[in-house]
């Protein structure tokens, strides 16, 4: 196949899946587009994963806060202070990313283990902190956000919009997130993920760009949060514990860490892996579910992305699919760290 | 005046079950460079074997004893069949995987043995020590006594010994190491067999005063991994000291700063202002990487 | 008044709704019926699961035995589906609308916790699908019946519990200063309000408050505080671990107050975990009958519960535990032989109907009440106290206000 061809191709898939995705509410019952709607609203999160822990290398352990934090976000707003729902998104997303700076300053000093602690630690803390706040955001008893039905004349019902709010806002992560990672963003923080210290020395602000990758993931984070508690209607903090968190990472991983692609897998996987293991034994689910899990980790250990890429690659396939393992690409990465270095300081 | 003492001394108690727990992650840690989130389910399981053994009708310190040796024998099994295949290129894989492992063992302990509250009987006689209305249990201080112990075992373990060079020799260095002829997948499978060992003995000295379910340890876990870390992951020393100084500043602060809901804001506070102090915890070492 | 009209005239209503459109719903056939339940399987209210295993397992074995006869004169089995729901509000969310949408169950039935059934309400009611006999102890069930005239709960409130338990420590210790340790959860805080609405005119004062995670490892911190408040009476409104771990550390510091429990951490048999004489003199309340209990050894309704758990409840059955589930799959059944058509609306009107029904699980005395409580179906339970190495019941039926 032509280079041109695949390069088509490449482009070509993304709109395939999004269209597939419109139509799925249409064609598919009810029960079906509430989950996969649910699964959707992960999908945010597991890209701002792919960014900061797939590409950047830092095991972010607390994203399930921010998500929390923009569930909460849109909850309050629309309950407390009658906003529209899709009026609460851009909040969701902003007062995550700010928070997700505030945060990231100083944790992003830390490495490795320590890292993760750190971050595993705020996943523990934010249940609490939404527990504590019980006059904002509804305490123990959680928040219960019903949405009127959409007016008659739009011909779709709660499910239905529900979902394409979630397709929407995923849509619009994915197409963000993709353009991160095969910008030069993307290639500056695979640079720093490979050696730091070499990063730093060839003029790359590696603060900046952990912090500003940190942010994103936090804000997409956020987003999905507020358009999980759309879906769902009724969010409590016991939603948004540790449990919760490491499913996140268990879909980032099981999906495939460092492409877009990997996220959606990962989004489905989260909602699916469980439900599939209910089916095979009601009582014994968390067993199953484990058994599922590691058994899906020894089969592919880079993700379901990481099996096609070495099936593709046993049948000769071409194009940009391999990430930048090669050493030109490793000194591009790093000359384009230093850009970025430069484009952060302008940009921020 | 009598109830800031007494919180204190029960921060010291709840603090050395920190720290046990502190102990095997800071032994694994050691020995392999993994940080095990896993840690608290497998030392939750491996009571309940001792719970199961005890209830068959055998004296708790032989049950104790067997469940110890079955724990070292698992986790060296652990660490052949599910740690050594994954690929050393893919940490997030190990990380998976561990997370497979609490969610699989607290499924199939609930499964065995249900749901329900059960009772561990303590290793050390029941009483109470009084001193002028300060009470704490012998358990309280024998478990502080079985801590310091195993730390000074610990200590000559890896400092002292031809075994324990030679574990630490494979955890930084492991393609040196086996130039060596140190057996490198050996020393890995003896170091999560000794943590293994050292998680059931923290859920045996903890079972009596917190009662055993199998969401017991759940509560601990993010606390003893705190105390590993500001202890700085290497040093068993820093571990128990992090552990004891996290519960007494846990009990006092939810009983006179934050309130007892925000507890769990205690371990997060630590780690901030500890390593930001000292990056390498209180007790570990700086680690010079060659570029 | 007005709610009693209100709740009158919706029962008219959904009789006249139930006559009228006498075509089954989903769910029901001329000769079986899909009842589904939610219950949390796994995570930390796991324990509790047991009481919807118990309805499952009492409900086939009543099938097995032929059936119930309903209303309308036809003889139905009764299927039961039951669905993980892990202890969180969302995924009980999907599992209500699977059992909706794809497995078509009729109604559901005891779906088990707080946060859970809140997340379901909504979709329930608008879907017009029967939300009975909902296993939390939340007020809002009850109260709030014209906003979801779907739902309804059954265990008794933390309003009657604390009352029951107010009433007995009046008798006991008019001048008591309480002490009161609860679970940071909606039920905690509930008993928290009864507490002070029980006390508010007597000379018994409410003189410590200490809530607790369950996420914590200890309450040693909270029972000292509670310890150095002076109270002589201590309310012990923890569940699980928690309750027992309460207990024996007040014991440990030397701390002898007159000691309760809430109702679960003594039914449940977490209790006589601990050694006799530590717990000797504790003081709870109760409404079903105690299966080992030596005065209902010989019970017909404990011997065919025993045989049904026997059948039917699969592994880890433990056979101290209350018959709770059996307790909500008889009253279940008791709604279905009035249900006069095979319709939801029916359904729900006969159950709303329930009034001073006795069914054999409950203690002698007690019944199930829905149209006079107004919506609460138990609000009377018994006193018991822990002497000589077992539960005896203390006095007689007690009615404990639910608001």
């Amino acid at each position: 196949m032509s280079r041109a061809a695949s390069q088509f191709g490449i482009q070509l898939a993304p709109l395939v899946a999004l269209a597939v995705g419109v139509a799925v509410p249409f064609l598919l019952d009810s029960y079906t587009t509430f989950q996969l709607a649910t699964a959707l609203s992960y999908l945010p999160a597991l890209l701002g994963l792919v960014v900061i822990t797939g590409l950047g290398g830092q095991i972010a352990l607390g994203n399930g806060a921010f998500f929390a934090l923009g569930a909460y976000t849109t909850g309050v707003l629309i309950k407390s202070y009658g906003w529209n729902e899709l009026a609460t998104l851009p909040a969701a997303g902003l007062l995550a990313f700010v928070v997700g700076i505030v945060l990231g300053v100083p944790s992003l000093r830390l490495k490795g283990h320590f890292l993760a602690v750190l971050t595993l630690c705020l996943a523990v803390v934010a249940p609490q902190l939404f527990k504590h706040f019980e006059s904002i955001t509804g305490g123990v008893g959680g928040l219960g956000i019903f949405l009127a039905d959409p007016p008659s004349w739009v011909r779709i019902d709660a499910t239905q919009r529900n979902y394409l709010i979630a397709l929407a806002i995923a849509a619009l992560s994915f197409a963000s997130t993709r353009a991160v990672i095969r910008g030069h963003i993307g290639r500056a923080l695979r640079a720093v993920r490979d050696n730091e210290a070499i990063a730093a020395s060839l003029g790359a602000n590696v603060t900046h760009l952990k912090v500003a990758a940190f942010a994103y993931s936090a804000a997409l984070a956020g987003l999905g949060g507020g358009v999980f508690a759309i879906v769902i209607g009724f969010i409590a903090p016991d939603n948004f514990t540790l449990g919760f968190a490491a499913l996140l990472i268990i879909g980032l991983v099981l999906g495939g860490k460092d492409s877009e692609w990997g996220a959606l897998n990962g989004c489905l996987l989260v909602v699916g892996i469980p439900l599939y293991a209910a089916k095979i034994d009601q009582t014994a689910s968390g067993l199953v579910f484990a058994l599922l899990v590691l058994t899906a980790t020894f089969l592919a250990p880079a993700g379901v992305v990481g099996l096609t890429r070495r099936l593709a690659g046993y049948w000769g396939g071409t194009g940009d699919a391999a990430p930048n393992r090669s050493a030109n690409a490793h000194l591009t990465g790093l000359h384009d760290a230093g850009a970025a270095a430069g484009h952060c300081h302008e940009g921020k | 005046m009598w109830a800031l003492l007494q919180q204190t001394i029960d921060g010291l108690e709840s603090g050395a079950v920190y720290a046990a727990l502190a102990l095997a992650l800071v032994l694994i840690h050691r020995s392999t460079g993994l940080l095990n989130f896993a840690q608290g389910e497998i030392a939750m399981f491996s009571t309940y074997v001792a719970f199961s053994l005890n209830q068959f009708g055998w004296p708790i310190w032989l049950a104790a004893v067997s469940a110890l040796v079955v724990s070292f024998v698992a986790g060296m099994i652990l660490e052949r069949a599910l740690f050594r295949p994954l690929p050393t290129k893919e940490p997030l894989a190990v990380v998976v995987v561990m997370l497979s492992l609490f969610v699989g063992f607290n499924a199939l302990a609930g499964l065995i043995w249900s749901y329900q509250v059960q009772r561990l009987p303590s290793l050390f006689p029941a009483g109470m020590i009084s001193i002028d209305r300060i009470s704490f249990s012998f358990d309280a201080v024998g478990t502080l006594g079985v801590l310091l112990l195993v730390c000074v075992l610990l200590y000559l373990l890896f400092s002292r010994t031809r075994l324990g060079l030679m574990m630490r020799g494979a955890a930084s260095d492991a393609e040196s190491s086996r130039l060596l002829g140190i057996r490198v997948g050996t020393m890995f499978g003896i170091g999560w067999g000794l943590a293994a060992a050292l998680g059931c003995l923290a859920g045996i000295l903890m079972a009596p005063r917190l009662f055993l379910d199998p969401n017991a340890m759940q509560g601990v876990l993010i606390f003893a991994i705190a105390a590993a870390t500001v202890g700085g992951l290497d040093s068993a020393a820093g571990a128990v000291v992090s552990g004891l100084a996290i519960g007494v500043v846990e009990n006092l602060a939810g009983a006179y700063v934050v309130g007892s809901d925000l507890r769990a804001v205690v371990p997060l506070v630590a780690i901030v202002v500890i390593l930001s102090l000292r990056p390498a915890g209180l007790f570990g070492t700086q680690r010079a990487v060659r570029v | 008044m007005k709610r009693t009209r209100s709740i009158a005239a919706l029962s008219v209503l959904l009789m006249v709704m139930a006559l009228t459109a006498a075509r089954a719903d989903d769910g029901i056939t001329d000769d079986s019926v899909k009842v589904g339940s939610i219950v949390p399987l796994s995570g930390p209210a796991a324990p509790l699961s047991i009481y919807v295993r118990q309805l499952a397992a009492y409900l086939k074995y009543v099938s097995a035995e032929g059936g119930v006869k309903f209303g309308d004169g036809k003889v139905r089995k009764i299927e039961p589906i039951v669905i993980d729901s892990g202890g969180q509000p969302a995924r009980a969310l999907a599992a209500a609308r699977e059992l909706v949408e794809q497995q078509k169950v009729f109604l559901l039935a005891s779906p088990h916790g707080t946060n859970e059934n809140l997340a379901i309400v909504d979709y329930l009611n608008a879907k017009r699908v029967p939300q009975a006999f909902v296993n939390s102890p939340a007020t809002i069930w009850g109260a709030d019946a014209d906003k979801h005239p779907w739902t309804f709960g059954f265990p008794p409130v933390p309003g009657t519990q604390v009352s029951i338990l107010v009433s007995y420590i009046k008798n006991e210790r008019p001048n008591a200063k309480i002490a009161i340790l609860h679970a940071n959860d909606q039920s905690g805080r509930d008993a928290v309000v009864a507490l002070r609405r029980a006390t508010a005119d007597s000379a018994a004062q409410v003189v410590a408050v200490e809530s607790y995670e369950f996420s914590d490892a200890t309450v040693d911190s909270q029972i000292v505080r509670l310890a150095a408040s002076g109270a002589d009476v201590f309310i012990d409104y923890a569940i699980g671990r928690h309750a027992l771990q309460a207990i024996q550390k007040a014991g440990e510091i030397g701390w002898h107050p007159l000691r309760l429990v809430e109702t679960s951490t003594a039914s449940s048999g977490a209790i006589k975990k601990l050694p006799p004489d530590a717990i000797e003199g504790i003081v709870s309340t109760a409404y079903a009958k105690d299966p080992t209990a030596t005065e209902f050894k010989s019970d017909p309704a404990i011997l065919k519960y025993q045989k049904a758990m026997a059948e039917y409840f699969g592994s880890g059955f433990d056979p101290t535990a209350q018959p709770l589930g059996a307790l909500e799959a008889e009253t279940l059944v008791r709604v279905f032989e009035a249900t006069a058509a095979p319709t939801r609306a029916a359904f729900v009107a006969a159950a709303r109907k329930l009034d001073h029904v006795d069914i054999p699980y409950l203690l002698p005395g007690i019944q199930v009440s829905l149209e006079s409580s107004r919506g609460f179906p138990i609000t009377q339970m018994q006193v018991i106290r822990f002497e000589n190495g077992d539960f005896v019941r203390v006095g007689g039926v007690i009615y404990g206000p639910p608001l």
